[in-house]
């Protein structure tokens, strides 16, 4: 059997129906208690995203397909003043959780931030709770920079990775990944409006 | 198609994790025994190191008995008990494989 052939798109270019479930891949329990913020997103307050969301100034989503089946959502925001990007992740079906998606989605961020956008910074925060995920990240590479108290009194680590430090991971991570699962058909749409 | 001990792929599985070790840094190295939880939220591989150790364990296979499986592809995870859960269900799901019965 062959192995699955993924896909990115950007989510403004997929139908109203796909961009609606985002709202309810976001609010399951398994995804939003790694989250920042982990309350539920409210009806208004999802439409109210998705309108400002095509203007935003640093605000990308992105999802990752395999054939017509959402995977996972990538968020992405650029930094153009300080040339840096920030991201975040999820698998939008808890049974998919571990199996390498997060590290393909890592892969195509970090390739797309550092070589396509050429920012000098890509980093990520996640709550100290979130082991495996802050794990991944220092196995792409990713340096700690410091923790920060959220208003909830959690716990979030900075992870940060230069240019250098990806060229010096990325070719074994690549093998590994691309052998796993091919990513073609990649349409980024570049941050800002 | 090849009929091989679950004995022999045990042993397989464990050789698989070891390697996947020697990868890894120190701090992050496993602590590994028999019924150690290996996927899931309990599981101690995050989401490259299972990547990692599929790889391996697929090139062992074919190292040792000649054979390309494909462990990783959606079928393993529509499964009722997944079969990346434990050692003993890795190597029942390898065995499955190698004869004929899950591709």
């Amino acid at each position: 059997m062959n192995r699955s052939e993924y896909h990115i798109r950007n989510l403004l270019m997929m139908e109203d129906q796909v961009k609606w479930h985002l709202r309810e891949w976001r609010n399951q329990p398994f995804v939003r208690n790694q989250m920042i913020q982990s309350e539920e997103i409210s009806e208004s307050a999802h439409e109210a995203y998705l309108q400002k969301l095509p203007h935003h100034p640093t605000r990308q989503v992105y999802l990752l397909m395999e054939g017509e089946t959402p995977l996972g959502v990538m968020n992405l925001d650029w930094f153009r003043e300080t040339d840096s990007l920030e991201f975040g992740f999820f698998v939008i079906r808890e049974h998919d959780q571990y199996r390498g998606l997060g590290a393909l989605m890592e892969y195509v961020i970090l390739e797309h931030a550092i070589n396509e956008l050429a920012v000098n910074e890509v980093f990520c925060r996640t709550l100290t709770t979130n082991e495996k995920t802050i794990a991944l990240h220092r196995k792409f590479g990713f340096q700690s920079l410091g923790k920060e108290t959220l208003e909830t009194g959690n716990l979030l680590l900075r992870q940060s990775i230069s240019p250098q430090e990806w060229q010096d991971k990325k070719d074994g991570l690549k093998r590994m990944l691309m052998r796993m699962a091919p990513v073609t058909d990649i349409q980024w749409q570049n941050g800002g409006s | 198609m090849k009929q091989i001990e679950q004995g022999a792929l045990n042993q397989l599985v464990w050789e698989g994790l070891e390697e996947l070790n020697d990868t890894l840094e120190d701090d992050q190295k496993l602590t590994l025994s028999q019924d150690m939880a290996l996927f899931g939220k309990e599981g101690v591989l995050d989401s490259l190191d299972f990547v990692n150790l599929v790889m391996i364990l697929e090139d062992l296979v074919h190292d040792k008995y000649g054979e390309s499986i494909t462990l990783m592809d959606e079928k393993a995870f529509s499964q009722k008990h997944n079969p990346f859960h434990k050692i003993d269900a890795l190597s029942m799901y390898i065995k499955t494989l190698l004869a004929g019965d899950g591709q």
